[in-house]
Order: structure tokens, then sequence, then C-alpha cells
């Protein structure tokens, strides 16, 4: 019978052994086999055409810009609100509404402007009268 | 009983050796990130399975090995902060090749406590210094395979697994472990 005498082992094969074993315990063992999913696994979707993201998510992005300019616009009151009747302008009390029926034949047009007092508003007043007497109101 | 089409069989049977071949290596890289052997096993696994959907979709993956330690090395960088390390990113069912390793034999008290102390070593070191040590020392590969492996040079391979074991040495001394028993 005979031994097998080690010789002392310097520090860096000790080193080596130590690693190679630790690494070893860490390994799996028995090492897992692979195995296929039973089903077939289907991918999401992909989108048809990137083009067509890149044009839509540029459309979206034009209309958010229209909407906020739109928005800020009309908060402004720089476009007037659909619905509502245009304003009456006033220049020096001369008064001009759409509704002004303009040259009627045989008719005079007299305007007033009328002050109210309390309020401090003005508004204008029209008169009618037939070219030879007296005024209709 | 469903019978599996000759064409998808040979398939899996081809997946199956490209796992024999690559999955060790996949597992060296994502073990040298985490020093985790189940997280490991977990991010090779999760790779190979990315892989096979390329392959049901018909996608040609020419360089499979390059794909899967790329895929791999994003995993386990991705690992810390995604879903993936709580849940997984597949219902269990599918993942029928995982299974952990089973627990280490009973060692005794004082290998195990040195195991302990390498792996705290081992972790105080960069991911480059633990991707060579466990190349060299886990799958036993040579010089030229870690170089192909890390696309580096043999000279470059040489280097860094000296100063890895220096580290490994000194910092060992430094908590003064003994003789492996």
């Amino acid at each position: 019978m005979s031994h097998l005498v080690r010789p002392p082992t310097p520090p860096d094969d000790d080193l080596d052994g130590r690693l190679r074993a630790f690494y070893r315990a860490e390994m799996p063992d028995p090492w897992p086999s692979w195995q296929a999913p039973a089903s077939r696994v289907t991918l999401p979707a992909r989108p048809t055409s990137r083009r067509k993201g890149f044009w839509g998510s540029r459309l979206a992005l034009a209309a958010s810009v229209a909407l906020l300019l739109g928005g800020s616009l009309f908060l402004s009151g720089a476009v007037p609100a659909l619905g509502t009747k245009p304003p009456i302008k006033l220049h020096g009390g001369d008064a001009i509404h759409p509704k002004d029926p303009g040259e009627i034949p045989g008719m005079r047009q007299i305007r007033e402007l009328i002050v109210d007092p309390k309020e401090g508003t003005t508004f204008d007043k029209l008169i009618l009268t037939p070219d030879d007497g007296a005024p209709i109101k | 009983m469903k019978s599996i089409p000759p064409a998808d069989e040979a398939r899996r049977a081809d997946f199956e050796a490209l796992y024999q071949r690559h999955s060790r290596e996949v597992w060296a890289l994502a073990y040298a990130r985490w020093t985790n052997a189940d997280t490991a096993m977990d991010i090779t696994q999760e790779a190979f399975l990315r892989l096979w959907k390329q392959w049901e979709a018909g996608e040609t993956v020419l360089q499979p090995r390059a794909w899967l330690l790329r895929v791999a090395r994003n995993l386990a960088e991705d690992h810390a902060k995604s879903a993936f390390r709580r849940n997984g990113t597949h219902p269990p069912q599918t993942m029928n090749g995982v299974q952990a390793h089973d627990p280490l034999p009973l060692e005794s008290l004082e290998r195990e406590e040195t195991f302990g102390q390498l792996r705290e070593v081992l972790n105080q070191l960069p991911t480059a210094d633990r991707e060579i040590l466990t190349l060299r020392y886990a799958l036993e590969y040579n010089t030229t395979e870690i170089a192909d492996l890390l696309s580096i040079n043999a000279t470059a391979v040489h280097m860094r697994l000296s100063r890895a074991r220096q580290r490994v040495a000194e910092r060992l001394k430094a908590q003064g472990v003994g003789q492996l028993p």
C-alpha cells in the first residue's frame, strides 16, 4: 500500500483551489436542460408601419399646438365667440347698429345721443321724419 | 396526443444544442454581475427564452452567441430596477426549463464560512474582475477562450486575471482567511 504525500502547496495554488472549489459549488448541478415553451409564443403585434406612427405623432403634435393657440386667442378676445352679436361701435356718440335702416326714400333721419345720467352710458336714438313734416317717433 | 411536426422537433433539437453550447457562458456573465447563482440562472433562462421567441417569430439571429451574451448583460444590468426581478417577464408555465439547483450539500461549517468570506471578497471586486475569474474557475476556460468571449487579446486576459487573483489574495489575507479545509 502506497501513500501519496502531497508537497506543501504554494499560496497561489491554494488560491486557485479555493476559487475553483467556490465556483464549482456555485454552478448549478445538474445543469438544467432547456425545454421550449409548450405553446407557440406570439409576440405582441407591431405597428404595421413606422412611418404611419411617425406621421401620426406629428399630426397629434400639430393639432395640440393649434388647439393651444386657438384657445389662447379665444380667451384673449381676439376672436369673437360664436353666437354672439357683433359689438356696437361707439365713436363720439355716433352709434352704428347693424339694423340701421339706412337711407329711406322720402324720410329724413335724425340721430340723438342719449346719456343715461344714472348709469353713465350712452345710446343712440334714431328719429325718422318725413321730409316735409313732423317727426315720427 | 398531439404530435410535434418534424420541423418543430428539429428546431427544438437545434435550440437545445445551442443552449447546451452557450448557456454556461451566459450564466457565467450573469453570475459575475450579481454573484448569485439563482439570479444568474433566471437571467440565463430569460435570455434563451427571448432567443426562442425570435426563432418562433421567424427572425434570424445570425450570431446567437453574441446576441445571447448581449441580452444577458442587459438583463443583468436591468435586474436591479426591473419588474423582472420581482416577477419575471413571463408566466411561470413558460419557464419549463427553469429549476433552481439543489441546495449545497452539507459541507463543514468551516468550509461554508470560507466560501462566505470568498463571496464577500468577490463582491468587492469590479465586475470585470469577477467575469474573468468566473470564466477561468467556473467554466475552466483557457486564455484563448476567455479572450474570444470577452473580445480582448490574450495579453489583456493574463493581465486582468493576474490582477484579479492578486486582489482576491490580498483581501482574503486582510480578512485572515486560512487554508481551505
